[in-house]
């Protein structure tokens, strides 16, 4: 898969390198922003088709960007990936029902992540019901 | 009766009416006529006594629905004054006054009131009956059913109401109710224990209450004490209640303290693990395809985050060894700022990772302070870290040092995010966080602040954060200084005052330390063989030297003192140290060692030094005088403590002196009035008095203020107009002193100076409207001294002035309240200070130097400066009182 378009909303410098990285190295175009208000304008800009979003930022949380960015029936076709330090059942059905497509915790085995993003988005792409058929 | 007896008496006046009438026709009428008037007697009798159940059943259902009413009420208050009301009202009584039984205080307290003025209320409620009145009001003699009426014309009665709230009034008709009568109707518990009374006057009828009446109040006594008894138990039900709801909001706000707690820290570990594993992987997978900048980069982020890591779990440990009390807790003589030095390499590179500017100050070269260093060190580095992770870039984080007479301040102030108002006493509660959102911009665990607060309370201190203007917070953590008493070992035997009252010797070395201003106080004492002196004990000395210094006589300025009886000033590091500069000039006038003899009965008995002035100055000739005066009866006050040990009276007074004299000290005598002290003593060396006149006046600076530790403070800062009663209760203050300054059994003339340094020249002083040379010069010494500290340090009241402006405010009332002759030497001696107290008003931003054309410092509203304290507009022209 390439030339997909990755958001990654993190505020901790590391990982959000980190991550960037590793997607960029599967032919991923990868953006950084730093918190949820950075995050909602890159979805504008940037048009990503997966985001990796943290939970706990400054400004505008996970949850409240994922909420928001899910209001627009423009991003439908946009996967959400939720990663968090907070582990408990609130921050995870929240996230979920803010929309998010998957919920990991962190720390998560980065080798997997890349493909466990691909999936999400695929999953958002296939056209609802094309399964029955 | 009375009736009764009048129809009886009015029959034989008409049978006397009738003379020589038939005999037995009269017998028959009068015969008729008795059985006659005994059946209407019978029949009014018996019309009575039913018009008399009625007005009993009456009376009871009223009474019934009276107890209905009451026992409605909960608030013991409205209980207590519907109860009197209710006698008022409905049971014939114009005045109603209910005591209640106090226990612990074994009195009766007035609580209600019903058609009492409010000067006798006033009255009764100043006026508790006590035990025993009420026993002698509640005679035999006065029963009647379970009351006591107590009539005025029985015996005893004036006697057992000496006590009570009565008037003596004119005399009364038989049966009248007199205002000297009492009824007191006694409340009992269910068990039978007395719970209070009521006290009933002035019934509606004017008449004795019979027999009947007393019984109803008694039945209504009997209501009224359940319900009190109900209302108090519901009181205090209510008040367990509020208190277990308290508890319970406070286990509440620690349990989320804790929930917070777990989310953030569990928060806080994975955010760096993440980041390690993250980047470990990465590694592990991809490191063919890596270069190596990349890899070291890796293994970088990876080294960092481990640290960050081991930070939080450090914390996390030394939280819960603090919570388990397991840290070892070793007080040592440490030099803060050695200690601050040692931590600044490493604060100022944190600073610059996150460009904050970071800047530090230290008061002295040297901050030395009895703490466990490694405790301060921790505290130090919280308070940095806390800074550094809320002031953003650009920033500015400030640490300093601030050296105190009683403690020392550590203080962190940076201009980052602050802290809001209410939440300032929150945040070092353990797991707290300002911001708990999951928006937050900040990172933490709750947990630094905490370890911060239990560092400074192990060390005795505070610790308390403010905000700062515009922006950021500033923390103190307040380390007190507490020199430990050393004291000489056991071994050799000799039993003095410090084995019999050791806590109270030990304030006497505290008192004399804080007097001197000294950090090192130390007592000595010939041994048993009166061959050498040997420390009794110490402050601020190691325990070596208190163990092992011996002096013969005449060997160092201890020993000199012990042959010569001498006071003396050295040079030494610390006391008791032999140098080569102690054997210096036997009477330098400055050093900084002091040593004076101990007297008792005018042989010396023993050696007080005192060493290293808290701010590094020499003592000076005021200083050498005081102790001198302290030394010379300071035999005779530890003898008198161990003699009086058990007297406990005097025994407290003199604690009791002591600790204000610390306090006064503290409050007052700043580093501005130790020039002025040093001003008076001068100016009176010059004016030819003698040594012990001297030292009788150093003590008297020291102390003659006192008595202001016993006025209000509201009266001590308040302006003028002082209304009389203010002003007479300031007055007392002079006597307070003198009481206080007796108790340190001073010299006779410290009373004599302190009682007359409010003497006017002219004679309108007080409190003996002494003049001119009839006042000790002392005290006319001691008043110039008195009103120039006030008018350089400035009282709440009124600004400060420079020495220019309260010099020539002196001059204006010299002949007046000044002595012109002490004037013109004190101000001679007064400007050769003049450029030290500018210094000192400078570095205070006191008054700064007044220009000449026009005083900088206008006196406030008029107010003049007198005595030291104020007069002015309280007495009229200011100058009378």
């Amino acid at each position: 898969m390439s030339d997909v378009r990755v958001l990654i909303v993190e505020d901790e410098p590391h990982l959000a390198g980190l991550l960037s990285r590793a997607f960029a190295q599967e032919g991923w175009q990868a953006v950084v922003a730093r918190n949820g208000i950075e995050g909602l304008n890159q979805v504008a800009t940037f048009r990503p088709d997966v985001i990796v979003m943290d939970i706990m930022m400054p400004k505008l949380d996970g949850i409240d960007a994922t909420r928001l960015i899910r209001r627009n029936p423009g991003h439908d076709r946009t996967a959400i990936v939720a990663l968090s330090a907070r582990h408990d059942r609130t921050a995870r059905a929240e996230m979920l029902t803010a929309g998010a497509d998957l919920f990991l915790e962190k720390p998560f085995v980065m080798s997997r992540l890349v493909s466990q993003a691909a999936d999400a988005l695929a999953a958002r792409r296939t056209p609802a019901g094309k399964d029955m058929t | 009766m009375t009736m009764f007896s009048a129809t009886l008496g009015a029959i034989p006046a008409g049978v006397a009416a009738a003379p020589g009438g038939p005999v037995p026709y009269a017998v028959a009428i009068l015969a008729l006529a008795a059985g006659l008037v005994w059946q209407i007697l019978r029949m009014r009798q018996r019309s009575r006594d039913l018009l008399d159940r009625q007005e009993r059943v009456r009376g009871l259902e009223s009474l019934l629905a009276i107890s209905a009413r009451i026992h409605a009420f909960r608030d013991s208050e409205h209980l207590l004054n519907e109860i009197t009301q209710s006698v008022r009202e409905s049971l014939g009584f114009r005045m109603v006054l209910l005591r209640i039984y106090n226990v612990s205080d074994k009195v009766f307290e007035a609580k209600a009131f019903s058609g009492i003025d409010e000067e006798g209320i006033e009255y009764l409620r100043n006026s508790p009956m006590t035990l025993t009145g009420f026993r002698k009001m509640a005679l035999p003699q006065f029963l009647v059913s379970n009351s006591y009426l107590i009539r005025h014309t029985i015996e005893g009665a004036e006697q057992a109401l000496a006590d009570a709230y009565t008037q003596a009034q004119e005399k009364r008709a038989e049966g009248e109710w007199d205002e000297r009568d009492a009824l007191i109707i006694p409340l009992n518990s269910p068990e039978g224990e007395i719970r209070g009374y009521l006290s009933v006057d002035d019934p509606v009828d004017h008449k004795v209450p019979g027999l009947q009446t007393i019984q109803m109040l008694e039945l209504f006594a009997q209501q009224a004490a359940t319900a009190i008894a109900s209302a108090e138990l519901y009181s205090r039900l209510h008040r367990q209640n509020q208190e277990l709801t308290r508890s319970s909001d406070r286990l509440r706000y620690h349990n989320e303290l804790k929930n917070n707690f777990v989310a953030n820290v569990s928060h806080e570990l994975r955010t760096p693990l993440t980041s390690i594993k993250a980047y470990s992987e990465a590694l592990v997978h991809g490191r063919e395809r890596m270069e190596d900048a990349a890899q070291g980069e890796f293994l970088r982020v990876i080294q960092s985050e481990s640290e960050k890591l081991t930070g939080i779990v450090n914390n996390l440990l030394d939280l819960e060894r603090m919570e388990r009390e397991q840290i070892t807790f070793n007080r040592h003589q440490t030099d803060l700022v050695a200690l601050v030095r040692g931590i600044e390499g490493s604060a100022r590179a944190q600073a610059e990772s996150k460009r904050i500017a970071f800047s530090m100050h230290v008061d002295r070269e040297e901050v030395l302070l009895g703490v466990d260093a490694d405790l301060v060190r921790q505290l130090i580095r919280h308070l940095l870290d806390n800074a550094f992770k809320f002031t953003p870039s650009g920033g500015k984080v400030h640490l300093s040092v601030v050296d105190g007479v009683s403690s020392v301040r550590i203080v962190v102030e940076d201009n980052g995010i602050g802290v809001p108002d209410n939440k300032m006493t929150y945040i070092f509660d353990r797991f707290y966080q300002v911001d708990g959102s999951s928006t937050r911009e900040h990172g933490g665990q709750g947990i630094g602040l905490a370890i911060c607060r239990d560092i400074v309370t192990r060390h005795g201190g505070r610790i308390w954060g403010e905000r700062v203007q515009p922006q950021g917070v500033r923390f103190n953590a307040l380390l007190p200084r507490r020199d430990e008493i050393v004291r000489r070992g056991q071994d050799n035997g000799h039993h003095t005052v410090f084995n019999d009252v050791p806590e109270f010797a030990e304030r006497l070395i505290h008192w004399v330390g804080e007097l001197l201003r000294a950090r090192v106080v130390a007592l000595l004492l010939p041994d048993p063989g009166g061959e050498h002196l040997v420390v009794e004990a110490a402050m601020g000395l190691e325990d070596r030297v208190v163990q092992d210094m011996r002096l013969a006589r005449g060997e160092g300025v201890a020993g000199r003192v012990w042959a010569t009886g001498e006071p003396a000033l050295g040079n030494a590091e610390a006391a008791g140290a032999r140098t080569p500069a102690e054997r210096a000039d036997p009477r330098p006038d400055t050093g900084t060692l002091l040593s004076a003899p101990v007297m008792r009965a005018g042989r010396v008995v023993g050696v007080v030094n005192v060493a290293n002035r808290i701010d590094g100055r020499a003592f000076g000739v005021c200083d050498r005088l005081l102790l001198q005066a302290i030394a010379a009866r300071l035999g005779h006050v530890l003898e008198r403590v161990v003699v009086h040990q058990s007297s406990n009276r005097e025994f407290g007074d003199l604690a009791q002196a002591l600790r204000k004299s610390v306090a006064i000290r503290r409050a007052r005598h700043d580093e501005l009035a130790e020039i002025c002290h040093d001003i008076c003593i001068e100016s009176a060396r010059r004016m030819g008095l003698s040594e012990p006149e001297l030292m009788s006046l150093a003590f008297a600076l020291q102390t003659y203020d006192l008595g202001l530790t016993g006025i209000p403070d509201d009266i001590i800062h308040k302006g003028p107009p002082l209304e009389p009663e203010e002003w007479e209760i300031l007055q007392q203050h002079v006597h307070l002193s003198l009481q206080l300054i007796s108790s340190l059994d001073a010299p006779g003339e410290v009373h004599d100076i302190v009682l007359h340094h409010h003497e006017h020249f002219d004679g309108s002083g007080y409190p003996q409207g002494l003049a001119g040379e009839d006042i000790p010069l002392g005290a006319r010494l001691l008043m110039l001294a008195d009103s120039l500290t006030a008018m350089l340090q400035g009282r709440p009241y009124r600004r400060a002035v420079g020495l220019e402006q309260a010099l020539a405010e002196m001059q204006q009332r010299v002949g007046s309240q000044f002595c012109p002759r002490c004037l013109e030497n004190f101000l001679e001696e007064a400007q050769r200070h003049a450029e030290r107290i500018d210094e000192v008003q400078l570095s205070r931003n006191l008054a700064l130097p007044a220009p000449a054309s026009r005083p900088a410092a206008t006196p406030v509203n008029d107010v003049e400066y007198e005595d030291g304290e104020l007069v002015g507009a309280a007495s009229g022209d200011g100058h009378t009182h």
